[in-house]
Formats: C-alpha cells, sequence, structure tokens
C-alpha cells in the first residue's frame, strides 16, 4: 500500500512539473521586442563650454544607458530622452535622468526612466565640473545588455 | 610734459583695451558646440566636398550621382541596397543567422507597446484630417510655420491614450558596400556612423536609423563585446573591405502612409540631426534606392 502511495506521488509530482514546463514555454508567451540598440558610438565634450549634448540614438528598451569615458577631465552626464507627440509628430524633450559624475575609465550603467515615458531615443547632456582646455571622450550606447558601474 | 605721457598712455591703453574686446566678442560669435566642432572636422576632412553645405534635386540630376563617399581618408562605396519585407526575414536564407547582432534571425512578428491606433484616433478627434497633410510633410514647411499649424492640436495628445501592443510594420534594408582605408595608418572606423534614411521624391519627410543589425565581417563574433562593438572595425593600411550591413526600419507612425520610400544613406553631423532639414541634403548621404532597382514602392 505504502509503495503505491509513494508511485502514485512521483507520477502527480512528474505530472505537475510537465504542466509547469508547458505553461511557461507553449502558452501567452510574447514574442520578444526589438534588439536594444547597444552597439557603441563615439561622443566628444569640450569643457570650455559649461555645457554640451551628442547625437540623438534610437533607445528600444528600458536598459540603462551606458557611458564610458576613455580620456579627459571627469563630467557629468545626464540622459535625455524625446518622443512623438501622437498628433503632430513633432519631438517633445525631456530629462531622462539625474545627472552623475563618471570618472574616466569607469564603465558606467545610468539609471533612467526614458523608455518608461514612452521616449524612443536618447542622448547624453554633459556638463563640466570645471573649466579645462582638455575634451572629455569616450564612447556610449542608449541600451544595454549588462550593467556595469550603476549610477542611480 | 607729464600730463601728456599720461594722455598718451592712456590713449594706447584704451585702443589695446577695445582690440582685446572686439577679439573676444568675434570669438564668442564662432564658437560651436564640441560635437559640432567635431564633425564638422570630420566634414572637412572629406574629399567629396561641394561648396554648398547640403545638395540640391537640382545638383543631383545634373551631376553624375555618385554613390559613394570620402572621409577621412575613408571611402565607403556603396554598390547594392536589398529589401526584405518582415514576413519574409525568417525564411530568406541570402542573410545567414550567424551575421545577425545577436546571432539569430529577427523575430517576423516581435511585439511592441510603441504603436499608435492611428484609425481609432482620427475617429474620436476629425479635425485632425486638417493637418494631416502637414504632419506627413513637416519639411514642406519652416519649423515656425510647423509649429503654428499644428500647436493648436498638440494639446489633444492623450499620451497613453492611443498606444497599442502590436508587431510594426517592418522592412530589413541589406547595404552590399566596398571600403577602402586609403591611409597608410591603421584606421578605426565605426559603421554605426552610418544613417540609413527614408524619404520620398519630394523630401518632406524622414525617417533616420544608425541601429545596424547586420554586419558579414565583424571583428568581434563572442559576446558581451559583440553586442557592444558589432559595426566598430579596424582597417590595415590600404586594405579593401568587402562588406553587407544591415538596418530595419519599423514603421509605427504616421509615415507609414507615405507609399513612396526612397532610400539614402551617409553621415550626418548632430548640427543637422538637430535641424529642421530633411538629412537626405547632407553632403556626406548619398542615394541607394537607384541601387534597388525599383524607385519607388
Amino acid at each position: 500500500m505504502r509503495k503505491g502511495k509513494m508511485k502514485n506521488s512521483i507520477v502527480t509530482i512528474a505530472m505537475a512539473m510537465m504542466l509547469s514546463v508547458t505553461a511557461v514555454v507553449g502558452f501567452g508567451t510574447n514574442a520578444k521586442a526589438a534588439a536594444g540598440n547597444t552597439g557603441n558610438k563615439q561622443y566628444s565634450y569640450s569643457n570650455i563650454d559649461p555645457i554640451g549634448s551628442c547625437e540623438w540614438r534610437t533607445k528600444n528598451n528600458a536598459t540603462k544607458v551606458y557611458v564610458y569615458p576613455t580620456a579627459g577631465p571627469k563630467i557629468y552626464y545626464e540622459a535625455n530622452g524625446r518622443k512623438k507627440n501622437s498628433i503632430t509628430g513633432q519631438y517633445e524633450k525631456f530629462a531622462g535622468s539625474y545627472s552623475y559624475a563618471i570618472p574616466t575609465g569607469t564603465q558606467g550603467s545610468i539609471t533612467n526612466w526614458i523608455n518608461e515615458k514612452g521616449g524612443t531615443e536618447a542622448r547624453l547632456v554633459m556638463s563640466r565640473i570645471s573649466y579645462s582646455r582638455l575634451d572629455t571622450s569616450g564612447v556610449w550606447s542608449p541600451d544595454s545588455t549588462r550593467n556595469y558601474t550603476i549610477f542611480g | 610734459m607729464k600730463n601728456r605721457k599720461k594722455l598718451i598712455s592712456g590713449c594706447l591703453l584704451g585702443i589695446v583695451g577695445i582690440a582685446c574686446l572686439r577679439y573676444i566678442v568675434k570669438n564668442e560669435k564662432d564658437k560651436k558646440y564640441p560635437v559640432e566642432r567635431y564633425w564638422d572636422e570630420q566634414e572637412e576632412k572629406q574629399q567629396n566636398t561641394s561648396g554648398d553645405d547640403t545638395q540640391t534635386d537640382c545638383d543631383a540630376e545634373e551631376k553624375d550621382v555618385t554613390h559613394s563617399v570620402t572621409i577621412d581618408n575613408i571611402t565607403y562605396e556603396f554598390v547594392d541596397c536589398d529589401m526584405i519585407e518582415d514576413t519574409e526575414i525568417e525564411m530568406q536564407t541570402r542573410y545567414p543567422a550567424e551575421f545577425f547582432i545577436d546571432s539569430a534571425l529577427p523575430d517576423a512578428n516581435y511585439q511592441t507597446d510603441l504603436l499608435w491606433d492611428y484609425e481609432k484616433m482620427y475617429e474620436e478627434i476629425p479635425e485632425l484630417e486638417d493637418i494631416k497633410e502637414i504632419v506627413l510633410n513637416p519639411y514642406n514647411y519652416t519649423e515656425e510655420e510647423y509649429n503654428a499649424l499644428t500647436d493648436p492640436y498638440a494639446r489633444q495628445d492623450a499620451g497613453d491614450k492611443y498606444r497599442i501592443e502590436g508587431h510594426p510594420k517592418s522592412r530589413y534594408y541589406f547595404v552590399k558596400m566596398r571600403i577602402e582605408n586609403e591611409s597608410v595608418e591603421s584606421r578605426e572606423i565605426v559603421l554605426s556612423d552610418l544613417y540609413l534614411i527614408q524619404t520620398n521624391r519630394a523630401k518632406s519627410y524622414a525617417v533616420t536609423t544608425d541601429n545596424i543589425i547586420y554586419f558579414d565581417k565583424t571583428q568581434y563574433v563572442e559576446n558581451p563585446d559583440r553586442l557592444s562593438w558589432f559595426t566598430w572595425y579596424t582597417m590595415k593600411p590600404k586594405e579593401v573591405l568587402e562588406c553587407v550591413i544591415g538596418y530595419e526600419i519599423d514603421e509605427h507612425s504616421l509615415y507609414d502612409l507615405h507609399e513612396e520610400r526612397l532610400m539614402y544613406i551617409g553621415t550626418i553631423s548632430v548640427e543637422m540631426l538637430d535641424s529642421w532639414v530633411n538629412p537626405v541634403l547632407s553632403k556626406t548621404v548619398v542615394p541607394l534606392y537607384d541601387l534597388m532597382g525599383n524607385e519607388s514602392e
């Protein structure tokens, strides 16, 4: 009798496991979203100017903005977002993150809310910590595949 | 005598001061943002320059249409452009999965919640028909004219009210190109500096993307480097690289209604990207549509 009960339990557990796997794999799964725009592009900022920005790039998902300063003085970075007005097609810009000072040589991941606010494009807005004739440069991407040193 | 000396010294100081002030004012006027200087330097280095900052339709028709751009001793020659619909991308065999950025064929039916239900929007706000032609063709107007005509309607943007989830119609463009490093030094190029641009013959609208999802000669094969450095390529001195790059253009805006899609490719300065100018007018942008066989759909 005990053996029979044990066998029934094993069968029950096995069926439950199969059903749970089926639920995860088979039904109601959404097709994956568009791939993130994770390719790095260069940016450059002159510390003579109080503020500067790079080009707008497509942002596809809610991952962090990646910034990797490779040369020059430490500066502040803020991720800006923009989205199109559904009626007029005009772009509306907005602050997409807080401002963070990222040291040269540090790979930074900036927490942002660009995608959550409906933004479809992102750019870096940079500002100096102190005046310098040296440029700060590096690479960045609007989306990322992993987190590095997190800011925010 | 002393007074005369003081007077002469004062005049000399005044002249020097005025000269300094004029120099400073001139410098302030000429000052540009760093990214503008950076891209201006890139454009100045290219060999295919014209006297104007932008091309015109007349220029394109009168001169031989070029399909190459030279920037800082790197020549990009565009040879062919092939378009594949999203419904066919998973079935095609011309562009293997291994050369896509995530080493897999794109999902033909991926979902996004960034679509707008224009049918419902126009049904509930019928007065939008008044500005439809304007919104579809923004470059037919100056920025001031466009804003003046559309601002009264902008406040009707109900944010997410008309957002729907679904699959945006997508097209994949594969560009065959030949890149030559004319320098005697190794050079690092970033292919995502090349924007793919969609517009019409009237150049009244533009859709741009720099998101390259396919590159058959990437030097970064394994993740995570692949996803970050996919389009970076170090060219040896005098190297000639023949390759294919691929872009995806999602159509989830009102521009879907444009039946005419003419494709262009090239680099665009940050200044131009931020301005109210169709980027195909950049002197470093060349047509691709005439390499596709059909000029429009």
